[in-house]
């Protein structure tokens, strides 16, 4: 049993670090240095945008930080589906994709905030990535979506702040009776296999969820 | 330890090894396998459970109901819901139960999962987070079966495994068994050959050997040649190829006292008026004809195979027929063939004179010769060709026909009226090597006691060898047995009973009962004998060589050129039969034969005994010529307490 709890303690440690690190997580000079191979050069002005956004960010107050983050995306990102950007029904674009295009879907909007929001400095116990069912009003009348937003819980308990592309202003959710929650996640609940997964690289080999999928190409392109 | 069983030892570790290890890696993969099978269905269930709850505004007992229902399906360890503060709100907890494996397998291969967790969410409220753990008894289970069904299956490959590789090894076993047979072989001098071995390794080590065996016979061979020529140099005459009057001599000589012989027969021939025909014929055609009658007297004694004939001086021819009594109508038929050769020659006149004489077992030497030559001279007296006998006293005491012999010999072992005479053996320091112990039997309980010579040669022709060489054995290895301070003790065997049926069985059994005395017993048949029956004469020895015995021949040399045959038998000596070894000073000849003649039998370990030893002189000569013991009547046996 004794290799085993030492092999937990350093696991904490590992994990303990990475969380730490992730208070200042993207490399944006290797970012770049993808961006420019996948895309070419005309996106970097808005990498390098969001890069000032991000940091000059980091310095004030969570709301405000909130606003200005889903500010930033909302405008600079324009909203389009995925099987016209990726010519695939379901993608799921890291930021530097998102950013490359120019434009996403709404789980790309909540995913670029999510990272920008982690990387601006709010713990990512406050952030839940939800499932919600949308009511949209069409020329044909009301109808449902399926739609993804971002969450801030200011504490565990409370009620949180809906960060959304459909209505660009962040709100209160008990506002936002357009949407209706169906399921949440965060990414460390989800990590608790993950870190695992990807440590020990063998069990990692199987189908990975569309989660962990987006996880891996993520790290891989420099955001920790 | 041999090195068969290393091998095979070596085969069965690596195997077992090589087992233990795949029998360790797949568990190891079975365990990794299960470990992220149950890690994804934690994740999938907590999931699932999650996502379930969070449909419906959940309630805390709607929740506490679920968690209920899901782990009471009795495959969770654990279910645990904490408050979105990290509360623990609701617990499962399965009891420390079997785990279907036992403990230390279970300590050894712990399955480590990956618990599941999810957020309930009720609205857009955080309820509280989901933690699942599955049970990994199942995976124990699975492995611990999986791990008993392989040992069984592993061993049972190691026993096919055991089995092939001492099957591989057998086929090895057989070739490098005959090496090793072969070198052990010759370490006892038993100069064998092999079949060489189809395994590289073994062929070139059998190449080796063989030939080093073949070097070794050759130069035996040429060595047996080189000695052959000097011997009849010593002993034969140049002109008509027949033996020297000094050979002949001392061969009559033994056929007179020697242990074994009963006596025989003597011819003298002489070639008439030989000045006259040198002196008409000139010298070129008197040889050629004194070679023809040379063949001629020569072949007169075909029928006897220890005959010999002589060329004594100028005219004068012998023959003698040992052991064999034949009338003058032999001597008739010789002397009408020489007088049918001669006859292109002379013109008239006689041809050749024979004077005859048959003699028993201790007749004087001089007498014999004496008595013949006084026939012979009769003969040519008479001016014609004629045969005179000479009338030597053959008067005997014995039976003399062979249904007397049987019935009398027959008895005697019955009545055990046999006993063992000895003559020491002893080394050029003249401390005793063994006792030369020769057979003496009695035909009635008041009668004298015979010398082998006098029964043996009969025995032999009615079959009784055999019997009577057992008893001797038997009596020889008594004798030992009281005897335990005597260092050797030689019997001497016949040359049919070698060669008997069951004799050799008869023999085996008696060592066996006397394995001690066996081991100082000297067993030894004479060359003539060993040249008629070499295959029976091998598997003796064999046969005593299994018990310790040692084994040697005697008489040797009078075929000398045959001895090629012997040097594989893993004979332990040989004894010089004594007409080369008699009159040594004054034959310088065989002093170099038989100097030879110990080079070349030490060079294959045997031990060189003369016999027949008459003096002083001939004992420094034979030690001089490299000999290493003597027997005969000029032995001395040094004090032992002196010679130690």
């Amino acid at each position: 049993m004794a290799p085993n709890a030492g092999y937990r303690v350093i696991r904490r440690c590992l994990l303990l670090t990475l969380a730490v690190s992730a208070t200042w997580a993207i490399d944006f000079v290797r970012l770049e240095h993808f961006l420019i191979a996948r895309f070419g050069p005309t996106p970097i002005s808005l990498l390098r945008d969001w890069q000032r956004t991000l940091a000059d960010a980091r310095s004030t107050a969570e709301r405000t930080r909130l606003i200005r983050i889903n500010d930033f995306i909302n405008e600079r990102i324009q909203f389009e589906d995925d099987l016209s950007i990726w010519n695939m029904r379901e993608y799921w674009a890291t930021p530097l994709e998102t950013i490359g295009q120019g434009r996403g879907d709404c789980e790309d909007f909540s995913i670029i905030k999510y990272y920008s929001l982690k990387e601006a400095g709010i713990p990512l116990a406050k952030l839940r990535l939800i499932y919600v069912r949308a009511r949209r009003e069409g020329p044909a009348g009301p109808y449902l979506q399926a739609h993804m937003v971002l969450a801030y819980y200011a504490t565990p308990t409370a009620e949180p702040l809906i960060l959304d592309n459909l209505i660009p202003e962040i709100r209160p959710a008990s506002q936002r009776k357009d949407l209706q929650p169906v399921f949440s996640f965060n990414s460390e609940a989800i990590w608790a296999g993950a870190p695992g997964n990807a440590a020990k690289g063998t069990r990692g080999t199987s189908q990975l969820s569309r989660w962990q999928d987006l996880l891996q190409r993520v790290r891989n392109e420099g955001i920790d | 330890m041999s090195m068969y069983r290393q091998l095979w030892l070596a085969i069965i570790l690596s195997m077992l090894l090589g087992l233990a290890g795949s029998l360790f890696a797949s568990l190891l993969s079975a365990r990794a396998y299960l470990e992220q099978q149950l890690s994804m269905k934690n994740a999938d269930n907590a999931l699932a459970l999650a996502l379930s709850l969070s449909q419906h505004e959940p309630d805390a007992v709607t929740v506490e109901l679920s968690v209920a229902a899901l782990f009471d399906s009795g495959h969770y360890e654990s279910i645990r819901i904490h408050d979105p503060k990290g509360k623990l709100m609701i617990e499962r907890v399965a009891p420390a139960g079997d785990l279907g494996a036992p403990e230390w397998f279970v300590q050894r291969l712990h399955i480590n999962t990956e618990p599941g967790e999810a957020q309930i969410t009720s609205g857009w409220r955080q309820f509280g987070t989901v933690t699942l753990v599955s049970h990994s008894r199942f995976g124990y289970q699975a492995l611990w079966n999986s791990t008993r069904t392989m040992i069984a299956l592993l061993t049972l490959a190691s026993f096919i495994g055991g089995y092939l590789g001492s099957l591989i090894l057998r086929r090895l076993r057989r070739p490098l068994q005959a090496v090793i047979n072969q070198a052990a072989a010759i370490t006892n001098r038993h100069f064998v050959t092999i079949p060489e071995p189809k395994v590289p390794e073994l062929r070139q080590l059998a190449i080796a050997m063989n030939t080093t065996v073949a070097r070794l016979k050759t130069m035996f061979e040429d060595e047996a040649a080189r000695l052959e020529t000097v011997r009849r140099e010593a002993n034969f005459d140049p002109l008509t190829g027949l033996i020297n009057r000094e050979f002949f001599i001392s061969q009559l000589r033994s056929s007179l006292e020697g242990e074994n012989s009963t006596g025989g027969t003597l011819f003298l021939i002489r070639v008439a008026d030989l000045a006259g025909l040198n002196h008409r014929l000139g010298r070129a055609a008197t040889d050629d004809l004194l070679r023809q009658i040379g063949e001629k007297v020569g072949a007169g004694g075909t029928a006897n195979p220890e005959a010999l004939a002589a060329r004594m001086n100028g005219a004068d021819f012998a023959l003698l027929l040992p052991d064999q009594r034949v009338g003058s109508e032999f001597a008739g038929a010789l002397l009408q063939t020489l007088v049918e050769t001669m006859a292109a020659f002379v013109a008239d006149g006689p041809s050749a004179y024979i004077g005859m004489g048959v003699f028993k077992h201790g007749t004087g030497l001089r007498r014999l010769l004496s008595q013949v030559d006084a026939a012979l001279i009769a003969a040519e007296a008479e001016g014609v060709n004629a045969v005179r006998e000479a009338a030597i006293d053959t008067d005997d005491d014995v039976p003399h026909s062979a249904e007397e012999w049987s019935q009398f010999i027959t008895r005697s072992l019955q009545q055990q009226w046999l006993r063992l005479v000895s003559f020491p053996v002893v080394d050029m320091q003249g401390r005793l090597l063994h006792d030369e112990c020769p057979l003496r039997l009695k035909l009635d309980a008041e009668a004298e006691w015979l010398p082998a010579g006098r029964f043996l040669p009969v025995a032999e022709r009615i079959g009784l060898a055999p019997e009577l060489d057992i008893s001797a054995v038997a009596l020889g290895l008594a004798l030992l047995e009281q005897q335990q301070a005597l260092r050797g003790l030689a019997i001497n065997l016949s040359a049919s009973s070698i060669a008997a049926a069951n004799f050799q069985s008869k023999l085996g059994v008696l060592l066996q009962k006397h394995p001690k005395a066996a081991s100082r017993l000297w067993i030894e048949v004479a060359e003539t004998g060993v040249l008629k029956h070499v295959e029976a004469f091998r598997r003796l020895c064999t046969l005593l060589r299994n018990h310790h015995c040692q084994v040697g021949v005697e008489h040797f040399g009078r075929q000398f050129s045959q001895i090629g045959l012997l040097h594989d038998l893993g004979l332990n000596y040989i004894k010089v039969d004594a007409s080369f070894t008699r009159r040594l000073e004054g034959n310088p000849g065989n002093q170099a034969f038989l100097k030879g003649v110990t080079a070349i039998a030490h060079n294959i370990g045997l031990l060189v005994i003369a016999e027949g030893v008459a003096g002083d002189a001939e004992f420094a000569l034979l030690k001089e010529a490299g000999f290493d013991g003597a027997t005969g009547p000029g032995v001395k046996l040094a004090n032992p307490d002196v010679g130690v």
